[in-house]
């Protein structure tokens, strides 16, 4: 054999090598990548599991103690008002006898309030639009702020939703009386394939811009707002903020 | 006229890479420049019948200088600059010598052109580049092939090298034995490798700019 073809076997031989090694490290790469998104992709299901576990037993906690508050604190406060009541029919009407009755009374309606907040009954009965509209009210009617809700395109949702749906609006509100210094909010919900937008609007000096949304999240206080990405984290939902003529808009979207 | 074909094509072959780069000066786009630099003043001195070798020579000094700082940071970094630049200056100086001794016809290259230290460069780069991948594949950070500039150099240099190697260190044997062979290799192997690295280097380039931005 001509030593010519030593030299051409021997550049062949290389330049096939090279080939392989080069299609080595692209096939390798990508097993690599595939394996990473499949972890990825088990964290993030994991992360969702513990996420609702979480969930879950803060509802069942709220749950626990507004019985708790309705049958054993609020039985005992309601005994006690009929025992002042019989007392004062026997004739022990002084001021501050009628103080304490009037104390009792105030004491019955804020373990009432504060039951039903913990567990909106009228939700679990009525839905979400309704429970959403009765807890709006107590709002209009305090006059301490001004809440116009057009729940109209609210789909009937099942429990879950429903209750998440809830709390992450009962969250928006308390963060807009604690925070924003408004003195309107516009609540809208509107259905656009197969997708449910809610849109909480509110007229404050401060909000939540888009940009700083993920600043806010690693915030020591901000609680409130970590609960609500928790929770449209469990609905596969998302949030995002707008500013638009002195208006913050926040909106929550999740599947349907 | 293929033969002319192929190397006009291989003289004007960094040009995309030059132009792609546009202001961002880097290692990368001083060795096209070089290359493309070099391939001209060659054309132009065979043309007129003039000795070549010098700028040949020359140019595969550079070349080694460039491409090795290129892996060295892509591989190193900032670290052991010292002995970087130790260890290639001695290899230049090396170079530099041995070349002399060639163009002055004390050397067996007939044409003067330094080929032994040429493939041993080659080899040199070759490895770099297997070092380059291995680089890669442990690195934490997932790297998607198509965007990272230095798996796409260290692709056109491995190919470059492993095709080039064999034929510069037995190419002053083959050009006594079968120069038409020769002429063959060099045509049809070497100078599409050189427009092949030129083109991924041009790539190269465009994905740094790309995504520097």
């Amino acid at each position: 054999m001509s030593p010519v073809w030593f030299i051409v076997i021997g550049i062949s031989v290389m330049l096939l090598l090279a080939m392989a090694i080069v299609l080595f490290v692209v096939f390798y790469q990508r097993r690599v990548i595939a394996h990473q998104q499949q972890l990825n992709s088990f964290n993030q299901q994991k992360e969702k599991e513990l996420t609702e576990a979480a969930i879950h037993a803060e509802e069942e906690e709220r749950n626990r103690i507004a019985a708790e508050l309705h049958d054993d604190v609020g039985a005992t406060l309601a005994s006690v008002r009929l025992y002042l009541r019989m007392a004062d029919k026997e004739g022990a009407g002084s001021e501050a006898f009628t103080q304490s009755q009037h104390l009792i009374d105030e004491t019955i309606n804020k373990v009432r309030s504060l039951s039903h907040r913990l567990q909106p009954a009228m939700l679990q009965k009525l839905g979400l639009q309704m429970a959403l509209h009765s807890f709006f009210e107590v709002f209009n009617k305090s006059g301490v702020l001004r809440i116009d809700y057009d729940g109209d395109a609210l789909p009937v949702l099942d429990e879950n939703k429903s209750l998440a749906i809830y709390r992450i609006m009962q969250e928006l509100v308390n963060n807009t009386l604690k925070h924003a210094g408004a003195d309107m909010v516009e609540v809208h919900a509107e259905k656009n394939d197969g997708v449910l937008q809610i849109c909480f609007s509110h007229n404050g000096q401060q909000g939540i811009a888009q940009e700083r949304f993920q600043e806010y999240i690693y915030k020591k206080n901000a609680t409130g707002l970590k609960n609500i990405v928790n929770r449209l984290k469990v609905l596969n939902g998302s949030i995002s903020f707008e500013k638009e003529n002195n208006w913050y808009h926040t909106i929550i979207s999740t599947p349907l | 006229m293929l033969y002319k074909l192929i190397y006009y094509l291989s003289i004007l072959s960094p040009l995309p890479a030059i132009i792609i780069a546009g202001r961002r000066r880097s290692v990368l786009w001083y060795y096209v420049l070089m290359s493309f630099l070099a391939d001209i003043t060659s054309y132009i001195l065979r043309e007129y019948k003039l000795p070549h070798a010098a700028v040949s020579n020359t140019f595969m000094l550079a070349e080694f200088v460039l491409l090795t700082a290129y892996f060295k940071r892509a591989l190193l970094g900032d670290k052991y600059r010292n002995q970087y630049i130790a260890i290639v200056g001695l290899l230049s100086v090396w170079f530099i010598i041995n070349s002399f001794s060639r163009i002055n016809g004390s050397a067996s290259d007939a044409d003067g052109m330094n080929y032994f230290f040429t493939s041993f460069f080659y080899i040199l780069y070759l490895l770099l580049s297997l070092f380059c991948f291995y680089k890669i594949m442990k690195s934490e950070r997932l790297v998607n092939l198509a965007h990272s500039s230095l798996f796409i150099i260290s692709v056109a240099i491995l190919l470059y090298a492993s095709g080039s190697y064999m034929l510069f260190l037995f190419k002053p044997y083959l050009e006594r034995i079968n120069l038409e062979m020769m002429r063959r290799f060099w045509f049809y192997l070497f100078l599409p490798l050189n427009i092949l690295k030129n083109i991924l280097i041009a790539i190269a380039l465009y994905n740094d700019r790309r995504f520097a931005q």
